[in-house]
Parts: C-alpha cells; structure tokens; sequence
C-alpha cells in the first residue's frame, strides 16, 4: 500500500489516504442487505434443500393437493348430510352476476353509461367493469337493492333479473326496466361487440328462454320481455299503488318518449341491428343476406 | 321481426359511423371461395405501375431494414397478408378464416360475401337442431306452466282443505284418545292392584314373600279362587233370598192394605 509521494505512512494517516483513494460511495458499489433478495427456486441437496415447508412424507411433502372436500378416505362431510336441496342442480343453474342500483347510479353520474340510450348488457359491458363469462353458465345481469334509496337516475334499461323493489326504484323515477332473456352464442356476440365483429359472421337469432325461464320471462309482474304491453302498463301502476308513488307519465316528455319506448324484438340482439346482418367494420357496410330461405331463417 | 328499428345508437355502431350502406348481394350467397368482380376490374389499373410508383416501392424496400418475411411484414401493417387466389397454407382455405378476412380487410379481399352465411345444408342443421333443442313453440310452453300451476294450486287447496277439516275434528279425536288412554290405564292399574292384594294375602299366610311361580303361591291362588267363586255363589244365593222375602213382605203388605198389585 504505496503512500503519497512514497510517504511511509502508519495508522490512522495511512488509513485516511486508503478513504481517499477509494471510490465514492454510490449505488453501485454498496452491497445490498442480507435476505435481501429470495431466492424463488428450491434448493435441492446441499443448496438449502430441506424441507421447504411441506412437512415429512406423504400427502403434504408430495404436494398432491387433494380435491375440495375431500378427506382422505373419510365419509366427507359434504356428503355426510343427507339432503341439501336448494344446491340441487348447481351445476346446470343459470347464474346472473349482480350490478346493484349504487354501481347503476355510479356509473350514469361518471358518465360510463349515457341515459340518453336505452341501456342493455352491451352498454354495461362496455363500461369495461363488468365481465361477463357465458361458459360459467352466466346468463347476464341483475339488478340489486343496494343503494336503492340513493337511485335517481332516468333510464330505459334492459337487464336478465330484476327483483320487485328494483322495478319500483326504477318506475319511480320515470324509467322504464325490462328484463329480457338471451342465449349464450347472443350473449357471446353481446358482451364484446367488436370482436364478434371481427369474426366475420352474420348476428345470430335469439333463442327463445328455455323451459324454466318461460314463466318469468313472460310475466307482466316482472316486465319481461315476452309480456303483454298492456298487462305491463297495468302492472307499472300496480306497482306504484303498492309502494305508495305517484308514476311520473312518460308522455309528458316528448323527448325522452321515443327513447323510453324503445325495446329489442324477441329475436333481436343489438338496437337497430337485425339478425342476420353481416357489419363490415373496416368498409363501414352492414350487410343483408336477400336469399329467401337465410330471411325465412333469420325472421322466425 | 316487425318492431326492429333501424336506427343505430349503441356505443359500437359509432365506428360506423354515419354514411351508413346497405349493400345488398346480389346472386346466390352460397357460391363460396369464388371471387367478385370487384378484383377483376381493378387488377389492370394496378399493373400499370408508373415510373413514380416503381421508384416509391423500390425505395420503400430498401427502406424496409426489418428483415422481416413480406407475410409478416404485411400482418404487422395491417395489409392483406393472404393471397385468397393462390392460398399458401390450407387454414387460408377454411371458411372461418375467409370470414375474418373480410371483416379485416373488406371487400378488397375479393372474396365473395355469401361465405359469411350458412350453406343450404348448415342452415338446414341449424334448424334441425333447433327444432330438437326447442321442441314446443312459446304459447305451448305457457300453457303448460300454466297447467302445472294450476295443478299445484288444486293440490294445495285440497291439501289445505284437509287440515281444516282435520283441525276442526282434532278437539274431540283428543278427547277421545285420552278417554281411551285413561280406561286403559285404569285396566292396568286395577289388575297391579288386585295381584297387589294377592300377594300381600299370601305372604301374610305364610309369613315371607313368595314367588308367583312357585307351586305353593299356585296352589294358595286355587284355593283362592274356589274361595271367591264359593262367596259370590253365596252372596248371589244371598240376593235372591233376600229378593224374594222383601216381595213376599211387599205382597203381604198389599193384601193387608187391599191394594192391586202388578205382578212383574
């Protein structure tokens, strides 16, 4: 350790000239703390390999993780009790994810959702937060009570289920809610616009509701799609007696009316679109099939 | 289908926007892979190239430092990337590839439009299908909810009516199962009384408890009984001795005071 100007140093000088030598202290060259860094791989053998948490032997060091329920040759428990019978049928069940009034209301007044439209599961999904998955057997949305007292807004919507008081918070209001069915290859099309369009193939037909859903479809009480105009329109002032409102008239605002008396047909999937179209998004062209068997197909 | 408007508003049909077509197809939609006229008209124009846009493309490939195959090249660019006349691999030739072909690139892909349709034969599957899937038309399907309805309501209401009827009945059904519960009972007690009595009598004869099994207690419930019968003979004999003096006391009484007497 050669000193400055070959000055034999000693002690505390000798050490002061190695500071001033030395570099300065920067990232660089600081080492980093110890168990700074994990290491995300197993060590194996004399590399730290032990036992990693997974206990000794069996079940757990081999890391078989076993199926839901399951209890290692025991009578499990979810099959221990004899009878569950609201879960009968779980698997084939149709599922509607809840959107409650309060998300409704949040989503109008941040402006992700225009009230000058009728909204439908499209426009919803649109909103880009809320995702629907057709192949989990989920067939839409439902509207939920929570936040019903705060719910101001003027809408003509179109969801898959709707409890009573929801359509009471809605009517009251002015609104207008429907509650339509439709199948999975629609709601496929439905949730992502573009990239059915992208598919190249015509707007499917919808499927009328299965058996099950029939009633409620069909039912004025739950303004479904299928019911009778006018047996809604009685039932809209039922309701309001029954909840104690007065039902704003819908003809009282010439503007809105036209808007709030729009409705999809039965077999109709996106407003002001037929089935059977072909939308061309790159030549901005809809085309129409003129082939009297694809007409006769797509009309029924 | 008569209530579809054709007004467009949803948030997607913006990209439309507003000079919106209908072109319609003329000719049978089912001609697939065959080309239209569009390409045929317009390949001479784009064969005769200028000096100027020779250049161009020449300057253009020797910009182009990306070392990239033209088929990717183009795929990046967003162009046509597919020769649909001279199809290099054989996923181009299938129908749902075509579909997407066009609704990237348009009519310039020069593909004809009836390939987005089904054929005569997918249409019939379809509505083969469709009939099997569906089997009853909407009416039939409410009317048979509306049957099943129904059929459950009777079936409530005549169970319902049953309760009432069982409910109304169900004071006195009480009163007379506790009647009968009691008379029962009263049985019961009366016989553990009476073998009670029995075996008290016996062990005051002999002096210690003894067993109902044992030949002796047997032989002492015999003698009993004789004893009993020999007592009830007695007192019916009792009876009807004493029956008969107090008539004849009745009759002696009558003649003493001369009044008619009915002869039972």
């Amino acid at each position: 350790m050669a000193g400055v100007g070959n000055r034999v140093l000693a002690g505390t000088d000798r050490a002061l000239d190695l500071l001033r030598e030395l570099p300065r202290l920067s990232l660089s060259n600081i080492r980093s703390n110890p168990k700074a860094f994990k290491r995300n791989k197993r060590g194996r053998g004399q590399h730290g390999g032990k036992k990693h948490g997974a206990g000794n032997k069996g079940s757990g060091q081999r890391q078989n993780f076993m199926r839901l329920g399951y209890e290692t040759g025991n009578n499990p428990f979810y099959l221990r009790v004899p009878k569950e019978p609201y879960y009968k049928g779980h698997h084939i069940r149709r599922e509607y994810p809840p959107i409650s009034l309060m998300q409704l209301q949040t989503l109008i007044d941040t402006g992700r959702l225009d009230t000058s439209k009728p909204i439908d599961l499209t426009a919803l999904c649109n909103t880009k937060l809320f995702q629907l998955s057709p192949f989990e057997n989920q067939y839409g949305f439902q509207l939920t009570d929570e936040g019903l007292d705060n719910f101001k807004g003027r809408i003509n919507i179109e969801v898959q289920y709707a409890p009573e008081q929801v359509i009471a918070a809605i009517e009251k209001n002015g609104g207008v809610i429907t509650t339509a069915f439709y199948d999975a290859p629609s709601l496929i099309a439905m949730r992502d616009p573009m990239k059915f369009f992208a598919s190249g193939t015509p707007i499917p037909k919808r499927q009328m509701p299965p058996e099950n859903a029939v009633e409620y479809y069909t039912d004025p009480k739950n303004r479904g799609y299928l019911a009778d105009p006018d047996l809604v329109a009685l039932e809209r002032f039922k309701l309001a007696q029954k909840y104690g409102y007065e039902l704003p008239d819908l003809k009282k605002d010439p503007e809105l009316l036209p808007m709030m008396l729009e409705r999809k047909d039965p077999r109709q999937i996106f407003f002001g679109l037929n089935p059977g179209w072909l939308v061309n998004l790159k030549d901005k062209k809809i085309f129409e099939p003129e082939d009297e068997q694809l007409l006769e197909y797509y009309r029924s | 289908m008569a209530n579809i408007t054709r007004a467009l508003h949803t948030s997607f049909t913006k990209s439309i926007g507003n000079g919106k077509t209908m072109l319609k197809i003329l000719g049978t939609p089912f001609n697939r892979l065959a080309s239209t006229d569009i390409s045929a008209t317009e390949l001479p124009e784009q064969e005769v190239l200028n000096e100027k846009q020779l250049a161009a493309a020449a300057l253009e490939a020797k910009r182009n430092k990306s070392r990239l195959k033209p088929r990717h090249y183009k795929m990046l660019h967003e162009q046509m990337h597919v020769d649909p006349q001279n199809p290099e691999f054989s996923y181009e030739e299938t129908v749902k590839f075509r579909r997407k072909l066009i609704a990237r690139h348009g009519l310039a892909t020069g593909i004809n439009l009836g390939i987005a349709w089904p054929t005569r034969e997918e249409l019939q599957e379809k509505i083969e299908y469709e009939k099997v899937a569906h089997p009853f038309t909407l009416q039939q399907m409410v009317e048979q909810k509306k049957k099943l309805r129904e059929e459950e309501m009777k079936r409530i209401e005549t169970r319902q009516k049953d309760i009432e009827f069982k409910m109304g009945k169900l004071a006195s059904w009480m009163k007379e199962l506790k009647d009968r519960q009691e008379k029962k009972e009263a049985i019961a007690r009366a016989a553990q009384e009476k073998k009670d009595i029995l075996i008290e009598e016996v062990r005051q004869h002999f002096g210690y408890v003894v067993s109902m099994k044992d030949p002796k207690f047997q032989e002492m419930l015999e003698q009993k009984e004789k004893e009993a019968k020999k007592a009830e003979k007695e007192m019916k004999k009792k009876v009807r001795s004493e029956k008969a003096t107090s008539k004849a006391i009745a009759q002696a009484e009558a003649v003493s005071t001369g009044k008619e007497i009915k002869m039972d």
